[in-house]
């Protein structure tokens, strides 16, 4: 387990401060439980749900990702509409390295994305039933200013997705172009796909010594976060944040056991399609809400000493 | 006025059965929708020969 | 028609176990089993490979005029 406080994190808090701070506020941190390259779960502490919220809601639609946003249809004799094939290569994930990234958003960020565009090119003629698999996309290369990225390589998260099935004699010849974008203006630019957060769980056991029939207060339990053993009633640590909060345990026993949850700690969980490490885009989205937070407050500094008062 | 008349437009029809292909103009000489060849009354309406520019969404 | 590339409720990339997936149930397994060990876990994703139903093998057969 690794644990800290997340330097962005406290950037935003020293910013709060340094402008008159926010009553009642504690630094907030962030302590990583597990990480993965396509799964996180952290321990966000010392913050408002507003935040928590804020956190998710620019891991899915603020951080740009790369998606197949123009197809240019040469040859369509599959059962498939070009609107449909297109529309199932838009949602095909793919993937790039974090330098090339790095130079990408940059791109993005200076609203350029049409300057930055990845191209494939897919070909496929069949001479007995066969399925068109994302592994038969092309990388072509980039267009513009990144065609000097030689040595970067977009492809799929996986090269067994289905595009699309043919009968013997048919044909797909097309191009298709990737361009930056959020998740904000489609899905198919989402980086993430299950992102969720809960308030951090607090059990109590108010009366240990109840006898046996306690039991079923731990037997009612769907994610074992009670025990009964020797007579005794106990909460297991290990298995606390599992807790759902379902407070099946205090219909059963109402007087014995008692669950609340902490209004500034959330267990947070995030899991990503293979597009970017999920640590990347942690970073990017809050790299993302800081500069919106920036732009906020210049806003209100600015609207305000333009009405001829002082500081808020 | 000659009622056969050679076909300038583009193969855009095609017949389901003989599974030739034939212009607007060459399936106007029979009265009615007819492959000009066998007289069948399918007929498929083919695949433009451009290039499509489509969005992906 | 055949199987989405991504769950329409969380966007998670499912269409490349649907193979996988189907070999195996069509085999006899349960296809509660298979999910799990697809890694399939929330209900929203499952969903899509319980209900789906591969159309595309069936209208293929119909695509004979390329002769």
């Amino acid at each position: 387990m690794r644990s800290g406080a997340c330097p962005l994190v406290v950037n935003v808090y020293y910013r709060v401060r340094e402008r008159g701070g926010v009553r009642g506020v504690q630094a907030p941190s962030i302590a990583i439980q597990k990480l993965g390259e396509n799964e996180c779960s952290m321990v966000l502490k010392g913050v408002t749900p507003a935040v928590a919220n804020a956190l998710r809601r620019a891991l899915m639609s603020d951080v740009p990702t790369l998606a197949i946003d123009e197809v240019v249809v040469v040859e369509n004799s599959s059962v498939l509409f070009d609107e449909v094939l297109a529309h199932r290569l838009a949602l095909i994930p793919l993937k790039v390295d974090v330098e090339t990234y790095e130079a990408l958003l940059s791109c993005f960020e200076e609203g350029r994305r049409d300057d930055c565009v990845a191209s494939f090119t897919l070909e496929v003629e069949a001479d007995r039933q066969m399925t068109v698999y994302s592994g038969h996309l092309k990388f072509a290369g980039f267009t513009g200013e990144f065609s000097s990225l030689a040595y970067a390589e977009v492809k799929p998260v996986s090269d067994i997705i289905p595009i699309v099935k043919l009968a013997p004699g048919q044909k797909v010849v097309l191009e298709a172009y990737a361009k930056m974008g959020t998740g904000k203006e489609h899905a198919k630019w989402q980086p993430v796909s299950a992102v969720a957060y809960k308030y951090y769980p607090k059990v109590t056991v108010l009366k240990r010594e109840c006898g046996e029939e306690c039991r079923k207060c731990a037997e009612v339990c769907p994610k074992g976060v009670l025990r009964w053993r020797g007579g005794a009633l106990e909460v297991v640590e290990e298995k606390l944040e599992e807790c759902a909060m379902c407070r099946a345990c205090e219909e059963a026993c109402p007087d014995v056991v008692r669950v609340s949850w902490d209004d500034t700690s959330f267990i947070f969980s995030i899991e990503g399609l293979g597009v970017l490490p999920v640590s990347k885009v942690v970073e990017v989205a809050m790299r993302r809400l800081l500069k919106r937070l920036d732009r906020l407050i210049n806003t209100v500094e600015a609207s305000l000493n333009a009405l001829g008062g002082g500081r808020a | 006025m000659p009622r056969l008349r050679v076909s300038t437009g583009e193969k855009m029809y095609k017949c389901a059965k003989c599974g030739k292909e034939f212009s607007k103009e060459e399936m106007e000489i029979l009265p009615g929708v007819k492959c000009p060849y066998c007289g069948w009354r399918i007929v498929i309406k083919l695949r433009a020969p451009t290039v499509k520019r489509v969005r992906a969404i | 028609m055949i199987i989405p590339i991504r769950c329409f409720t969380c966007g998670a990339l499912i269409a490349d176990k649907w193979s996988k997936f189907a070999e195996r149930v069509a085999k006899g397994e349960d296809p509660a089993k298979v999910l799990d060990d697809l890694g399939v876990r929330r209900y929203c994703c499952r969903r899509m490979f319980l209900s789906h139903v591969d159309l595309i093998d069936i209208v293929i057969k119909y695509e004979v005029y390329t002769q």
